[in-house]
């Protein structure tokens, strides 16, 4: 819930400053903020022991049912806005 | 595909950085909650943007049946999971169904398996089924943050937020918005609190079968 509330709060105060002319925030900052997540990500999956026991004989195979269940979803996704398109085409 | 090879690379990094002790231990220690913190700080940023810069003109626009999308990558999901499943053997369908229905959300659907598969199973095997899916929703959240951008590229806009499963709605929604543009954050947290809602009924169902 807390990632909720962050979100909702900040779009709110965002939304309530719209009039206020503000920077824009530079692309490279969310790239190096993202980078710094990843990287405390792996740290963290590096430092649990319980994992590092298990990726041995589990982790290729996770590895693989986790990119094909993401790519599943994705060509899913593609097959979606393709019946949408055509959909709206035909109105 | 530059970004998703730094992506990887800082998460790779990451690990060699904790398992080699390159990184002084107070800072593995709270590694975890140093990336909450940080995906905190992101969900600020983007909240913060998304609300300041034609929020209401964003939301006017946006299209109504894109919010079945959470059902599509739901299917193509599973189909693909048993698909690969099936070539690797050693468990059932079912199995298969349950790990691929946790949608990235590795601590619920690992501990539902470990739960309700037990008694069938046993400790030992339900024990490593879990593990199964713990690390394969795990590896989905992470194959969702570093190939977003392959996904835009090659499946559209939406490709990056089904790919991402439960995890568009906070984790990855900062590297969806990145890549995909605004308009996309709407979808994208509808998307991960449909989801979050199904897992639980899905993971249950099919090892219920």
């Amino acid at each position: 819930m807390t990632p909720m509330f962050i979100l909702l709060g900040m779009l709110s105060i965002g939304f309530l400053l719209r009039k206020i002319n503000l920077p824009k925030i530079p692309s490279w900052v969310l790239t190096g903020i993202v980078s710094l997540l990843l990287f405390f990500f792996g740290a963290a999956v590096g430092a649990d022991k319980a994992v590092e026991a298990e990726i041995g004989h589990l982790g290729a195979k996770a590895l693989l049912l986790g990119f094909v269940g993401a790519l599943g979803s994705a060509v899913a996704a593609y097959g979606f806005l393709q019946i949408l398109d055509r959909y709206r085409k035909r109105k | 595909m530059k970004g998703s090879l730094i992506a990887i690379l800082m998460f790779a990094a990451g690990i060699a950085a904790a398992h080699f002790h390159i990184i002084p231990d107070d800072i593995t220690v709270r590694a975890h909650d140093l990336a909450l913190y940080t995906l905190y700080a992101l969900l600020a940023l983007v909240g913060f943007e998304f609300g300041h810069n034609n929020m209401m003109g964003t939301l006017r626009g946006i299209d109504a049946p894109l919010f079945f999308l959470p059902f599509f990558s739901i299917a193509g999901t599973l189909v693909a999971t048993v698909a690969l499943g099936m070539l690797f053997g050693q468990w059932s369908v079912k199995d298969y169904f349950a790990v691929g229905s946790g949608m990235g959300y590795y601590s619920l659907s690992s501990l539902l398996i470990l739960d309700v598969r037990g008694p069938e199973l046993g400790a030992g095997l339900a024990t490593q089924l879990a593990m199964l899916a713990f690390l394969t929703n795990m590896s989905r959240e992470l194959v969702a943050l570093t190939c977003a951008p392959m996904f835009r590229k090659y499946f559209g806009r939406l490709g990056p937020v089904a790919a991402a499963g439960v995890t568009s709605v906070d984790v990855t929604l900062p590297v969806i918005v990145k890549v995909c543009g605004q308009q996309t954050m709407v979808v994208a947290v509808v998307n991960g609190i449909v989801l979050e809602l199904t897992v639980p009924l899905l993971v249950t169902f099919f090892c219920s079968l």
